[in-house]
């Protein structure tokens, strides 16, 4: 009896795993349950062991090949060092989620976290004056010890040839001096000067190449990091931001704290109530009144504050993902009635054809400039807009910050990815079994019956299989569009960190890489697991 | 109720007011027991986006957020950070953003319409200075073949554009012209770059009602870049050399990929550069958030001026820790630090002080000089942005419509009042016309009662009949 | 008045150079409540005859009537059993069986209309089955699912296209009987197609064999005058049972035979099979 259940669990979870796709997992579960160990082992080996070895082969070969591509912009970062970047960006949103949470804390909460604040303030103080002091040592031994010792023999070859080189040309100018007297009195021909003259020339470059190679190799050094130092400052950096960090805190917690705000305002608008009751002329009653008025009015708007907190990388995820999936929602809509109008009826097609061809393959930034020109007539004032208060209104969607860049980019998404859902659903309309229009011919199926029972259940895992291609092509037209607009997303995140040219932005960028193609895969994966259930031949869908 | 009863009263009023101080000041909220005295503005708006591009002198912006300045006056702001300035001003004249750092030509620029037209007033100036011309690895060793005196680690300045021309001459003769960037048609980089070559006898280029890019006659042509690009697009070789703000010149040498060789302030000693821009209807629908915004900016500013006895600048490097977040400047510590903190690189070996690099607060530069107008008008003349003679009148006029003072001293005054400033760090009693100065590279003397002679005291350039 | 007509009908396939007539000049009567059975070789157009009378395809010339009346399209009062199954993929046994059921039955309740579905998926024994999908079924499940839906349409006419070729001995034996007690009961007309010379001596009224094609036509039927009920056990014994098994197995190897001679004519333009062609066709065979 057990082992019925225990078949009955192995078999929904191998399910499951099948649906989503994860068959790489199969045997692992197979194995669990006993199933054919050896068999199991096998299959474990030769489908996840080696591909997770060849995973850590390429971060080694990674790790070790990184370092030695020099940019410009620093060095290519190391797993390490992007793990790192994302640890960095996991604490700027911690920062500004508990900056956020501090404004507005409450009295007794508030003084709770105070005293912890103030005491983390005091233990980092002292740590941060350290690490200072050891960036400052640093410094001294980089410029003491470490550049002078490395910079000793290319300097003694710089001034060695240097002097030489003044040797050199000066002999030239003796010989020169001479070689034109005997020009002069015909002891040399001008040809031979010519001659001369050119041969100096190119010595002289052939000098100048060399010294500019001794400076170059100066200049390297120079520019050589003194891991040391770096480090200090790392730590001293580390340090110092978390130490400004928790002092914008403890102004949270006490001064611009919003409860202590309205608690101060409070005070005054009492005062004001006072004072009003001491006014004795017309005018002073009008006037104290007046002022009263307004400090409840602030005092009701210094309730409803919060901090207006940085946008993070989290943020900027949430807000792509819901943009890709207002464009993929737009792009579904109108593509999927378009295309069974188009394999229904081929004067439809006819017509679609020339319109489908011509804009299927322009670039999305094309698109993105003319929704830009267009979305912004649409809305010439977009704070009162009623579309975007609307958007604002709802509850979760509201936070997102809802305004024009995001429907233009949802616009630019919608169009690029109408094409594919387009194509596909009309090829699935078109190519439906010729066996089930007689089953609805001979039932006399009705217009919409046919549509609804026959034609369009028989397209869907054309239509699904449409509409994944249209995520992931809208998922990469977004990217590229929030960079370009700079409406707050994943796309514009990479453009900032391209812009900050910081130590980290290349890490940055590479995580984000990898942050966008985490998320690509996942909505891919819906996808799938969407047309699986939408399929009915139980047949697998490709990977 | 009766006399005595009502003096009883006020007394009282009295002690409780002075106990709630003395509470304040004993919990140690020294400048806000200050405050308390003074009226809170009636706030039309209370949550604001103000934008910014990546750029240090955004600093006043980025302070009052992040020292509560802002909060003081009640707003929660969002500092917004904008992808290049067309985009800035753009979304400045939709209402998607409150107000800006622009640059001193936008408001000037989209009033008079050349651009995008808008009617953009300013009442605060954020920084003097702050530009840097850099050139890239091989025009800087063009330029010491040129001129010897520049082989040295720490060669003199200023460096004029005297050694440049050769090389522009060079390039000429081969039927090409030198590239360069600028950040924005109207941006004071395009000016200060245009006036350094000029100096030296360099055509930068006429704007012309057909050439909206300037190279109308130009020997060296000069397009717009965004500032985070610059060092990329110098280092692709598609511009030899740009005129920028920070940290992009200081990021060139921290990337080995150029040498600045001037900074604006050799070129024009002390002049302005970035403003608070926002629009004019705005600034009428919102008055006293207007207000309370100047109000935090000036306090920003004298923060980030401030000084100890020694006249070293205390706050800078809190500022500069701030602006190296990744959502504001972004670039690294190290990097701002140089030129935030009084020195800059000129090369790797050429560190200098230069104490007046950035200037937010002192020489009562926040507040909006008509005469700094009249100079970006007589430039956009100069170079043919404006496409006809004007009259001294319209330049007078045309500055007091953009440059708005009388916010500014009202935003002084309230401060006063609240005790965050001192009555001299206010000038209180000008005409909005800065003194003659002929502190320029090429010594010329401006006076901005004069826009037209100064424009034809220029040797490159248009010129007009003074009428 | 016969109730299903043919009168000189012809069906051709294609256009053009490529136009091949495979029917040519049938004519049939069908009585009401008359049970036909049709045999033919594969290929011979049997099927085609089959969507002829169900209304699916048109005569090119010539006329087919229903109760005197022209048909022109399809409809579910000639229930046609497809002999591909034609089951919808997407729909389990018993929704494909209710598509049917909902269409031709549109005022039956919703109990009405369970137990009209369960009692057809029980006689043809696939109540287990019933949430399956097609593809989970095997081909002779598939075969009774369809014959279960057409069924349950309730048609005066069922037209049968092999209904049974998929089954085991036994189960096609109950489904035989069930056909038949269908027929016998509910008064219904069938025409069925089938291969099996016992199946259709043992079930039809008439036998009507189907030359081979192209150009197909219906030869004279066979007269099975054997008095229904027939017991598939003691019918054996029959004598014209007998009789008839003979003439008909000895028509279908004559036809065979006859249709190889001609085959052998040197006047029938040959296909050109190329060794290019047979490659082809070989390699589309094991992809
Ligand atoms: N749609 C069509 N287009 C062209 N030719 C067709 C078409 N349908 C059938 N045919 C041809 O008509 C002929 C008869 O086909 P049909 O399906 O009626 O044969 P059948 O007698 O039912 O054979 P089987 O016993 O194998 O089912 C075949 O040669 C076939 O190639
Ligand atoms: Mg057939």
């Amino acid at each position: 009896m057990s082992e019925k259940r225990s078949d009955q669990i192995k078999y929904s979870i191998l399910k499951f795993l099948d649906v989503t796709g994860f068959t790489v997992l199969d045997p692992v579960i197979r194995l669990i349950f006993r199933e054919e160990t050896d068999k199991q082992c096998k299959a474990i080996g030769k489908f996840l062991v080696v591909p997770i070895l060849f995973l850590f082969f390429c971060l080694t070969m990674w790790w070790k090949i990184a370092p030695q591509h020099k940019t410009k912009s620093g060095e290519v970062p190391t797993p390490d060092k992007v793990w790192n970047s994302a640890k960095i960006n996991h604490t700027f949103d911690y920062r500004e989620t508990t900056k956020s949470e501090d404004f507005i804390a409450r009295s007794e909460s508030r003084k709770e976290i105070l005293k912890q604040v103030q005491a983390q303030i005091v233990s980092i103080r002292s740590e941060a004056e350290q690490a200072k002091n050891q960036v400052l040592l640093m410094e001294e031994k980089f410029k003491n010890d470490f550049l002078p010792s490395k910079l000793e023999v290319p300097n003694t070859n710089l001034s060695n040839y240097l002097t030489e080189v003044n040797i050199l040309s000066n002999r030239r100018k003796e010989e020169l001096n001479v070689l034109k007297a005997e020009v002069m009195n015909g002891k040399t021909t001008k040809k031979e000067f010519v001659h001369f003259l050119e041969e100096q020339d190119k010595l002289v470059d052939q000098e100048k190449k060399i010294l500019k190679e001794l400076r170059s190799v100066i200049s390297e050094i120079r520019s050589q990091k003194f891991k040391p130092l770096e480090k200090a400052r790392s730590v001293y950096n580390n340090l110092a931001n978390e130490l400004q960090f928790l002092k914008k805190r403890e102004e949270f917690l006490t001064k611009s704290n919003r409860s202590v705000r309205v608690q101060e305002a409070n005070d005054k608008l009492q005062l004001s109530i006072e004072d009003l009751e001491l006014a004795t002329t017309e005018k002073d009653i009008y006037l104290r009144a007046k002022k009263v008025i307004r400090q409840k009015e602030s005092i009701a708007r210094l309730e409803g504050q919060q901090y207006a907190s940085a946008v993070t990388v989290y943020k900027q995820i949430k807000r792509s993902i819901f943009t890709v999936l207002c464009g993929f929602l737009m792009a579904a809509i109108i593509a999927i009635p378009l295309g069974i109008m188009c394999g229904l009826n081929k004067v439809v097609m006819a017509c679609l054809t020339p319109f489908i061809s011509v804009f299927k393959p322009v670039s999305p930034v094309v698109w993105l400039l003319i929704f830009q020109i267009i979305v912004g007539a649409f809305f010439p004032d977009p704070e009162t807009h009623p579309f975007f208060l609307f958007f604002s209104s709802i509850p979760y969607i509201g936070s997102l910050n809802i305004n024009p860049a995001l429907v233009f980019s949802a616009c630019t998404v919608a169009i690029c990815a109408v094409w594919p859902a387009l194509v596909n659903t009309a090829l699935g309309v078109s190519s439906i079994d010729k066996d089930h229009i007689n089953v609805a011919r001979v039932l006399r199926l009705g217009f919409k019956d046919r549509l609804f029972k026959i034609i369009i259940p028989s397209s869907l895992p054309y239509v699904f299989a449409g509409l994944r291609i249209s995520l992931g092509v809208g998922w990469m037209v977004l990217i590229a569009a929030e960079a370009l607009s700079s409406s707050d997303g994943l796309g514009k995140f990479v453009w900032d960190e391209y812009q900050n040219g910081s130590s980290y932005s290349f890490a940055n960028i590479i995580y984000a890489c990898f942050v966008v193609g985490i998320i690509g895969f996942c909505l891919d994966r819906i996808m799938i697991v969407l047309q699986r259930i939408v399929s009915f031949d139980g047949g697998t869908t490709s990977v | 109720m009766t006399k005595e009863n009502k003096i009883y009263k006020s007394l009282l009023l009295e002690v409780y007011r002075k106990t709630i101080q003395a509470l304040m000041l004993s919990i140690g909220f020294g400048a806000f027991a200050l405050s308390a005295n003074a009226e809170m503005l009636d706030l039309e708006k209370d949550e604001l986006k103000l934008g910014f591009i990546k750029l240090t002198d955004c600093a006043p912006l980025v302070i009052a957020k992040e020292k509560g300045f802002f909060e003081d006056e009640g707003l929660q702001v969002e500092v917004i950070a904008q992808p290049n300035w067309k985009q800035l001003l753009d979304n400045v004249i939709t209402g998607e953003l409150d107000g800006a750092h622009m640059l001193s030509g936008q408001p000037i620029g989209a009033t008079i319409g050349f651009g995008t037209q808008a009617h953009i007033i300013t009442a605060y100036t954020l920084d003097l200075n702050g530009n840097g011309i850099t050139v890239s690895n091989s025009v800087w060793e063009q330029m010491q073949e040129n001129d010897p005196s520049l082989m040295s680690e720490t060669p003199t300045h200023p460096i004029t554009a005297d050694s440049l021309k050769p090389v522009v001459e060079e390039k000429l003769e081969l039927g090409e012209k030198l590239q360069m960037g600028m950040v924005f048609p109207v941006s004071t980089h395009n000016y200060e770059i245009r006036y350094w070559l000029a100096a030296s006898g360099i055509h930068p280029g006429f704007y012309t009602s057909q050439d909206k890019k300037g190279f109308t006659e130009a020997q060296v042509e000069l397009s717009v870049t965004p500032p985070p690009q610059m060092p990329a697009t110098l280092e692709a070789g598609i511009i030899s050399g740009y005129c920028v703000g920070e940290p992009w010149n200081q990021q060139a040498v921290a990337k080995g990929i150029g040498v600045p060789v001037t900074t604006n302030y050799d070129i024009w000693k002390n002049n302005p550069e970035k403003v608070f821009g926002v629009n004019k209807k705005w600034a009428d629908e919102n008055p006293n958030t207007h207000l309370a915004l100047i109000k935090a900016l000036i306090r920003a500013g004298k923060w980030l001026d401030e000084t100890d006895m020694d006249g070293t600048l205390i706050h800078r490097e809190e500022a500069c820790r701030i602006l190296s977040q990744k959502n504001y400047v972004g670039a690294d510590f190290d990097v701002i630090k140089n030129s935030m903190t009084g020195f800059f690189f000129f090369q790797n070996t050429d560190k200098r002080e230069m104490p007046d690099f950035n200037v937010f607060f002192k020489y009562h530069c926040s507040y909006p000089w008509y005469s700094d107008g009249i100079w970006f008008l007589t430039q956009m003349r100069r170079w043919g942005q404006i496409t006809e003679a004007k009259s001294t009148q319209w330049y007078h006029e045309t500055a007091k419509k953009i440059y708005r003072p009388d916010i500014y001293l009202e935003a002084a005054r309230h401060l006063l009042e609240e005790g965050h400033i001192s009555k001299k760090d206010i000038p209180w009693d000008t005409d909005g016309y800065k003194a003659p100065t002929n502190e320029f590279i090429d010594g010329i003397t401006f006076d901005a009662r004069n826009p037209i002679g100064y424009l034809n005291a220029h040797k490159i350039g248009n010129k007009d009949s003074l009428n | 008045m016969s109730f299903l007509s043919l009168e000189n009908a012809s069906v051709s396939f294609g256009a053009g150079n490529s136009k091949i007539k495979i029917l040519s000049d049938l004519n049939l009567e069908v009585k009401e409540n008359e049970f036909v059975a049709i045999i033919g070789f594969s290929g011979s157009g049997k099927s085609t005859l089959m969507s002829l009378l169900a209304g699916l395809i048109l005569p090119n010339s010539g006329s087919i009537k229903m109760k005197g009346k022209t048909v022109k399209e399809p409809g579910p009062e000639r229930g046609m059993m497809f002999q591909n199954y034609s089951l919808l993929p997407w729909l389990s046994v018993y929704q494909n069986i209710e598509l049917a059921v909902h269409q031709v039955f549109p005022h039956f309740s919703k109990i009405e209309k369970e137990n009209h579905i369960l009692h057809y998926l029980e006689m043809v024994n696939l109540l287990p089955a019933k949430g399956k999908k097609p593809h989970e079924l095997s081909g002779g499940m598939k075969q009774r699912a369809s014959l279960a839906r057409t069924l349950a349409m309730k048609p005066e006419i069922l037209l049968l296209d092999e209904p049974l070729s998929a089954l085991d001995a036994l189960t096609r034996a109950n489904i035989q009987d069930e056909i038949m007690r269908i027929w016998q009961e509910d008064k219904r007309t069938v025409v069925m197609i089938t291969n099996d010379v016992d199946e259709a001596l043992l079930m039809a009224d008439r036998i009507i064999p189907l030359t081979i094609g192209p150009e197909a036509t219906l030869n004279d039927p066979f007269i099975v005058d054997i008095d229904h009920p027939r017991d598939r056990t003691t019918i054996n014994a029959n004598r014209n049972y007998k009789k008839l098994k003979v003439n008909v197995t000895n028509f279908l190897i004559n036809m065979n035979l006859e249709a190889k001679k001609l085959n052998l004519n040197p006047h029938i333009p040959m296909p050109e099979l190329t060794p290019d062609h047979l490659n082809h066709s070989r390699s589309n065979r094991t992809f």
